[in-house]
């Protein structure tokens, strides 16, 4: 018996396509890249991770992921990837964005377990995505002029002004960004301001590659009112690939305006640690984000109402570099005089920028 | 009959491979982490910033917009270029002791070692990428010292150490040693080893539990022998169980073991997230968080185990009992008989 397995062992190892004899290559995956991997990182990373994308490599075929096995594992196991740090235990969010425990373990498999390859399939090496995910915008608005990186410059933020002066009020529903060249475009706000530098009056977007926009559900809106400002600010960083090398960039924000005949605007509540804010309104949560953050700053937002009763709204770690709006699994009352408390732990020296987005919950605009 | 024909079949698919021209290997400097960097001379990775190391790989030929070509002898691609260079490294498996001690991988992913702690003695035996035992060349770049005694300020982050030996080569030079007295059992000690000259210093925390009996012992594949039980309730149980398993070797150090209880109790986690659509609608996602955080850990533990550094092993165990923790409590409601939901 153990004689007739070993012997239909041999003939797996030689008789396997696609996989080269190697006298120090014990393969111990039952997990193969073609048939088990593949189809995890198409669905979960294919948004970056492919060739002309953001991400410094592809992982869209074999040849292209394997030598980055150690790094996907570490990356995998601090959980820094893929880019998506809410905290379900806290309370559930929408559009989550994280791999399965059995996906995380079918990949971790893989790239410690000797990366077969499987049958040879010639999988789609991909490029990087070239339309809008969510069909053709509203409004079209592309930079003015391309934005050039100097080969000494590796990373640079830019603000760009769209559109000055709406020419009207409008309520968008959610806001898209096409990447004029993906390799460098890593992520980016899109807000409305009144003019000049001030700050932002409506964030409608913090973008990141690969992320699909949400939009916040019906019955709500950015509000751009008219005679402000459509600005883009963009964050770009080169890949290790590109280092030392001049890049351009000339992307293009998709403005879709909100189908409801009488939207609730959404504004952000800006929130402290440490500080509760009281709601001078009854209002609905809908998001939480965090802006410029440190990296690893754990974050609970609890709403404490009126009858004393606490109840969690959302939480999430931060990571520097990959700001993001976490949506709500469902809009939170809460009543005039709700306190909202934000608890923080980790990285306790520097400020972090904290906002619930919320609308009135009285429907007015 | 069966035998002859696979025997048969066997000999025909030697005899191809032995016909295709073998690709050749070479040196190469690569990093630990990113192994796409192949670089000829000595430095760090453009990626990481980490120290590159010499490693062997398989030279193959292809060309850059068709990853798919994969040739052993250098050719032209179809728009006419020469074809480039791949580099394809060898993984390694066998982290088994072989002297009867505690076995580390280290953190530069290349270099391995052994402690083996008997007669009074600590023997560090030196292994290369392939767990092969270092060549002479390189075991005389390797310095460090075995540390019995130190102090850990959590306020200025500094160790000191109290008492260390220094590590010097044996009579046969086949491994280093030091004389570190009679030690109480379990005997905790940490090498500090430098591989090479000016290289990063790493700590390799030991803890033997007895002597260290010298019989090429390897342990069985404990993980494999085990199997996940359908009734839910013994799941959680063996879960809990397990835990305490990982926590008690992870607290008399026997960090080189702990993958076995970790992979079991990610394998447990994992028989309990098919079961998460069994649980009420509004538990449903933190309960998927629970046990995604376990996974994770599992796999840490593995890694951390490897390389046998105390405060990432406790890191990555603190991590699974607290996400172990959460899963048992939201589990809880699930019934003890709930079989796999599809």
């Amino acid at each position: 018996m153990t004689r007739r397995v070993a012997l239909i062992a041999a003939l797996t190892v030689i008789g396997a396509p696609g996989m080269r004899l190697d006298a120090h290559k014990p393969v111990t995956s039952k997990y193969t890249f073609s048939e088990d991997v593949y189809p995890i990182v198409r669905q979960q990373c294919g948004g970056c991770h492919v060739r002309g994308g953001i991400a410094p490599m592809s992982l869209m075929n074999y040849e292209d992921a394997r030598p980055w096995a150690e790094s996907i594992r570490l990356e995998l196991t601090s959980g820094h990837m893929p880019p998506w740090y809410g905290d379900a235990g806290v309370a559930p969010l929408r559009d989550v964005h994280k791999l399965s425990p059995r996906d995380l373990d079918v990949v971790l498999t893989w790239v410690t377990g000797g990366t077969p390859p499987g049958p040879v399939t010639k999988a789609p090496a991909g490029d990087a995505r070239r339309g809008w995910i969510k069909g053709r915008p509203d409004i079209v608005l592309p930079l003015p002029a391309s934005v050039s990186l100097p080969p000494g410059t590796t990373e640079d933020t830019r603000e760009v002004v769209l559109r000055d002066g709406n020419d009207r009020d409008r309520t968008i529903a959610f806001a898209d960004l096409l990447p004029g060249n993906p390799a460098i475009v890593h992520d980016a706000t899109i807000f409305t301001r009144p003019g000049g530098s001030a700050p932002p009056s409506v964030v409608i977007a913090a973008w990141l590659p690969g992320a699909t926009p949400v939009a916040p559900g019906s019955g709500f809106g950015f509000a751009w009112r008219a005679g402000e400002q459509l600005v883009v600010r963009i964050h770009y960083k080169k890949n290790w690939k590109l280092e030392n090398k001049a890049a351009s960039d000339r992307s293009t924000v998709g403005l879709y305006l909100t189908k409801s005949p009488a939207p609730r605007a959404i504004r952000g509540v800006a929130l402290q640690a440490g500080q509760p804010v009281a709601l001078d309104e009854a209002m609905q949560g809908l998001a939480v984000r965090a802006a410029d953050a440190p990296s690893d700053v754990r974050v609970e937002v609890d709403a404490i109402r009126p009858d004393g009763s606490r109840m969690p709204v959302a939480g999430f770690l931060t990571r520097a570099g990959w700001d993001q709006r976490y949506w709500l699994a469902r809009p939170v009352d809460l009543p005039k005089g709700t306190r909202l408390e934000v608890k923080r732990t980790g990285e306790p020296s520097r400020p972090l920028h904290l906002w619930l987005d919320s609308a009135p919950a009285g429907g007015s605009r | 009959m069966k035998t002859a024909l696979a025997a048969t079949l066997l000999v025909s698919l030697a005899v191809l491979h032995a016909q295709a021209p073998d690709p050749r290997t070479e040196s190469v400097w690569s990093c630990p982490v990113h192994a796409v960097v192949n670089e000829q001379n000595p430095g760090r990775c453009p990626i990481c910033r980490r120290d590159l190391v010499l490693v062997t790989a398989t030279v193959t030929w292809t060309c850059a917009d068709h990853p798919d070509i994969d040739r052993p002898v250098r050719g032209k691609c179809a728009d006419g270029s020469q074809m480039g260079p791949r580099y394809t490294q060898s993984t390694h498996a066998n982290h088994n002791p072989r002297h009867g001690g505690l076995f580390f991988m280290a953190p530069d992913l290349w270099h391995h070692l052994e402690g083996a702690y008997a007669d009074d003695v600590m023997r560090v035996y030196l292994y290369d990428d392939y767990t092969k035992p270092l060549p002479p060349e390189l075991r005389g770049a390797v310095a460090g010292r075995i540390v019995t005694k130190e102090t850990f300020d959590p306020a200025t982050r500094t160790t000191r150490e109290i008492t260390t030996f220094p590590l010097r080569a044996s009579a046969d030079g086949e491994y280093l040693e030091a004389r570190v007295g009679r030690m109480r059992f379990p005997a905790e000690m940490t090498a500090k080893i430098r591989f090479t000259k000016g290289g990063d210093e790493y700590r390799f925390d030991f803890a033997f539990a007895e002597s260290s009996i010298d019989k090429g012992n390897a342990p069985a594949d404990a993980a494999s022998l085990f199997e996940v039980p359908d009734d839910a309730g013994e799941v959680r149980r063996l879960l809990a169980d397990r835990v305490s398993i990982i926590g008690g070797l992870v607290k008399r150090g026997a960090f080189s073991e702990v993958w076995v209880p970790a992979f079991q109790a990610k394998d447990l986690a994992l028989a309990l997230d098919v079961r998460t659509p069994l649980l009420p609608s509004a538990q449903r996602p933190a309960a998927g968080g629970a046990i995604e955080r376990l996974v994770r850990a599992a796999w840490a533990l593995d890694a951390a185990g490897d390389t046998g550094n105390r405060g990432d092993v406790e890191q990555a165990y603190l991590d699974l009992a607290g996400a172990s923790q959460d899963a048992e409590r939201l589990f809880a409601a699930l019934p003890a008989k709930a079989g796999v939901a599809r």
